[in-house]
This record gives structure tokens, sequence and C-alpha cells, in this order.
């Protein structure tokens, strides 16, 4: 395994517990909480960018007309659109000195983000197709459905039993349920990579897109029931969820140089 | 073969020991489809050093080559032990047997005797760009080219077999081949790599040529390889991207010694 791959997961894994750590602690003056808002902003923006850079770096070890090069920049473009809606979650907790509103502009860019990691695993399974498998196929179907079931039981019933109410509880539950949809198609190269070195950076990719999917559940659920806040345990899984996509765009692209 | 004086048994056996540690740059072709004399005269055109290694099931011979010559042979057949040109001779013979396994180990020149490295060596030959027409039609004279063990054994400073351009093409593109396989299967995994076997199989269908398990096997010619290989190389195109397919071709010719490797590229590349 490459030096320097090690090195750049270690760097990751350090700022990643450091992160936690921050998103974790419980300060109880005012201003040792406005100090973790900030930090927690910072690790919030600093994950997506890491993560985008990476991805940047995978592609860069593909072609300009290969289609995993599409891929990689399709995910960048998510890293980066979450990387400026986080930005502006920051801008109005630290500049304007108020939470962000929700939904608000940094909506459109986790909204955007979804799309480009749609776009990106889409792109992928368009290269796997044909040796895909039907059972492969209806095992992450079935996958996706308990999912849906289980995600939907513990943290969707309370908003789907009260019903929506306004624009708040209805892009909740979009996230939620795209979070969900996306963990299954992020599964399938995972699969059908299985036994390859690139299929690693795929496992990686799919746990990450688990993570969001399961932070989007549990920031849903939060947010219906008023106990969102900067420094909510369920950053960790987001920051994770980052960490976890930069280190497969890194390994994407150590063994695509390498094996070659 | 001469082998020099100033070299001494144990220097060498040394050498062979080592050789053997070293990772193979062909590892266990067989002597089914893999003709000896035609690979050495490849390795010899390369001015390649290191261990050629053959082994049959009641048999192993050894042969130390320096910049391109086999300087040192040993082989151990049941209890007899042959040395020098009876071993070359030996190991020739017997490498028409279908058997056999051929291994090919690069050693750096540094570890070799200093005294075979002042000792003047003939040029290398200057690997010859073959046209693909030629590939197909040469094949029964490289057969007839053969020389008889009893001939080298006469050769002072070896030429050991004459002409196998055909054979080199041939290894070439079966190299690019299982290279290829190899590559795509460690990077992408098994799943997909059955299919890209599958592909290469219909590529190779009716030419007596099998790809099982990433090995190829029957009587090649080097443009049934090519087809092979230029399919192999689409295959893993569509999934990989081109810069895969560029770079591991790339990697392999360099590892198979190939002086040009521009004209095997464009023919992978279309």
């Amino acid at each position: 395994m490459p030096r320097r791959f090690l090195w750049v997961v270690a760097v990751i894994a350090v700022l990643f517990m450091l992160s936690a750590w921050w998103v974790l602690e419980r300060p109880a003056s005012a201003a040792g909480r406005a100090q973790q808002f900030a930090r927690v902003n910072l690790a919030l923006v600093l994950f997506p960018l890491l993560a985008s850079i990476a991805a940047l770096g995978a592609a860069g070890a593909y072609g300009p007309k290969d289609r995993e090069r599409t891929v990689w920049l399709a995910f960048a473009a998510a890293c980066l659109a979450q990387c400026v809606g986080r930005a502006v979650f920051a801008y109005h907790q630290l500049r304007l000195g108020q939470p962000a509103p929700f939904p608000s502009v940094a909506e459109v860019f986790t909204v955007a983000s979804g799309l480009f990691v749609l776009v990106g695993l889409v792109t992928e399974l368009g290269l796997i197709r044909e040796v895909v498998h039907l059972r492969q196929v209806v095992g992450l179907a079935v996958f996706a459905l308990l999912a849906l079931l289980v995600g939907g039981g513990v943290f969707l019933a309370p908003l789907l039993q009260a019903g929506i109410r306004g624009i708040r509880e209805a892009v909740s539950l979009l996230f939620s349920l795209a979070g969900i949809l996306l963990v299954p198609l992020a599964l399938l190269p995972a699969v059908v990579f299985r036994g390859g070195l690139v299929g690693y950076a795929w496992v990686l990719v799919s746990s990450a897109v688990v993570c969001l999917g399961l932070w989007v559940l549990w920031f849903s659920n939060a947010v219906f029931y008023g106990l969102w806040f900067e420094g909510h345990p369920s950053n960790v899984l987001q920051l994770l969820a980052f960490a976890l996509l930069a280190i497969g765009a890194l390994w994407s692209r150590t063994v695509t140089l390498a094996e070659a | 073969m001469t082998v020099s004086q100033d070299a001494t048994g144990v220097e060498l056996e040394d050498l062979v020991t080592e050789g053997l540690a070293v990772p193979a740059l062909y590892r266990d072709l067989s002597t089914d489809y893999t003709r000896v004399e035609g690979l050495l005269a490849f390795l010899r055109r390369r001015s390649f050093c290191g261990l050629v290694s053959l082994r049959w099931p009641e048999a192993t011979a050894y042969l130390l080559l320096f910049r391109g010559h086999p300087r040192h042979a040993r082989a151990l057949a049941g209890e007899t032990i042959l040395t020098g040109e009876d071993a070359l001779a030996f190991a020739l013979q017997e490498s028409t047997r279908p058997d056999g396994t051929v291994s090919v180990h690069p050693l750096p020149e540094e570890l070799f005797p200093e005294a075979w490295w002042v000792e003047e060596q003939p040029e290398p030959s200057k690997t010859p760009t073959t046209p693909e027409a030629s590939l197909s039609v040469a094949e029964p004279e490289t057969a007839q080219a053969l020389e008889p063990p009893q001939a080298v054994q006469e050769t002072a400073v070896v030429p050991l077999v004459e002409e196998p351009v055909v054979a080199e093409d041939a290894a070439v593109w079966a190299g690019l081949v299982e290279g290829l396989y190899a590559r795509f299967r460690r990077a992408r995994g098994p799943a997909l790599a059955r299919r890209l076997e599958e592909e290469v199989a219909q590529a190779l269908a009716g030419s007596g040529v099998r790809f099982t398990d990433g090995r190829l096997e029957g009587a090649m010619d080097a443009a049934t390889l090519r087809r092979a290989a230029v399919r192999c190389a689409e295959a893993i195109r569509r999934v990989a991207g081109e810069a895969f397919v560029e770079r591991s071709a790339l990697s392999i010719l360099r590892e198979l010694g190939v002086a040009d490797p521009d004209p095997y590229r464009r023919a992978l590349t279309g």
C-alpha cells in the first residue's frame, strides 16, 4: 500500500477524530458554545471540501473521455455543493449571529449535492450494467425496502403520523427518502467490483452514502422535534461520510494509477 | 556458450539462488505453447540479464543470461548433473516437451561477475518492427529455423537461434492479453474479469487457442493474439477507461522489454 496514501488517511483520521470531539463536546458556558459552533461549522465546510479535492484527484486518474472521470467529477461537484451549502449555514450562524432558517438557500446546494451524487451513481451503473445480475438487483431492492421500513419506522414515523404541516417537514421528508434510496444505488458498484481493488473504493463510497442517509434521517427527526442544533451528534455521521468519501476517492486514484 | 573461468561455481550457484528469489518476469509458461529458443532469442535482443529456469516433472535446468547471452547453465536430470554446454543442450532438447514450464527472473547486471562486464559482447540487434502481414505467414519457417542442440554446442558465443520475429511478436501479444487481463482482474474484481474472459475467448474462437483463468493455451500465432489483445483492450476501455488501458499496455510492454512499444499501442488504441 503506497505510503503517501497511508499518510493522507492518517491525517484525515486525525482531523475526523478532532472534529468529532468538537461536535460531541458539551461546553457549559455561552462563550464555549459559540466556539464550538464555529469549530463545528468549520469542520462541516472543511470535510466536504476535502472530499471534493480527493474526488477531483480520482477523476484525474482517468482520461478525458473515460466515463469514470464523469463519475468522480460528479462526486466532486456534489461535495463542493455540500461545502457551499454548509458555508451558507456557517455564514448565518457566525456572521449574522442566528441559525439559518430551514429551508434556506443552503438547501438548494444540498439538493444539488444529492443530484450530483445521483448523476455519479447512475453513470457508474451505466458502466457496469452488463455484469449486474438480477439477483443482485433484487437483493438491493429488498435492502432498500428494509432500509425504508426501518429508517422510516425509527426516524420518519412521527413526521408521517403528524402529516406534512409545512415546507419544513416536506423538505425533511424529501431529503430522508432521497438519502435512503441512494444507498442501494451506491452499494451496487461495491457488489460488482467485489474482490477487486477498486471495489474497496466503492465500499467506502457506499459507506459514505449510508452515513449520509442515516444522517439525513436523524436530522429530519431532530428538526421535527425541534431538537436540532449546531453540534447535534448526527453531525458526526455527516463528517464521517465525507471522510470516507475522501478516502475512497484517494484509494480509487491510488489503485487506478498503480494497477495500470 | 562460454562460461567464464573467473566466476566460481559457488558464485554462479549463489546467483541462481538469488535469481529464483526474484519475482518472475514471466512465470511458469508452459513449454506446450512457449518456444524456449524463441524466448532466448527474444531475451538476447533485449540484452537481458537474469535467470531462465526450466522445470519438467523429473528434471530442472537453469540458465544464467548476461546481456542476453547464456553464460552459465546447470541441469539436473534424475541423479545426473550437467553443466555448461551439456546443460544448455539438454535444456533446449527437453524444451520441446509439452510438460515443462519456463520462468524468467531478471537480475541486475551488477550482481554478475565483474569479469563478464569487460568481456566484449556482440551488439544486441535492434527490434524489428514487423509488419502484421508477416506475422501469420512465417510460422512454418520459424519451425524450420530451430537449430538442434548440437549446433548450439558448437557455437562459441551464443547465437542460439536466429529469426524468431514471429515468436517474439506472438509473445508480446500474448503478454499483453494476459497482462491486461491480470491488471483488470486485480483492479475491478473477478465478476468483471469473467466477462472479459468471455470476450477474449470469443475473439479466439476457432483459432484453437483457449483463454482460461487468464492464461492462454494452445498453438498461437501473432495475428490471432493481436486480435484477442485488441478485443481485450476494447472491453477494458468500456469499464476502466482509455487511460487505464494506455498505462497498463505501456507498463506491460516495458516489462516485456519491448524497445518500440508504439506499434503495439497504436494497434490497441485503434
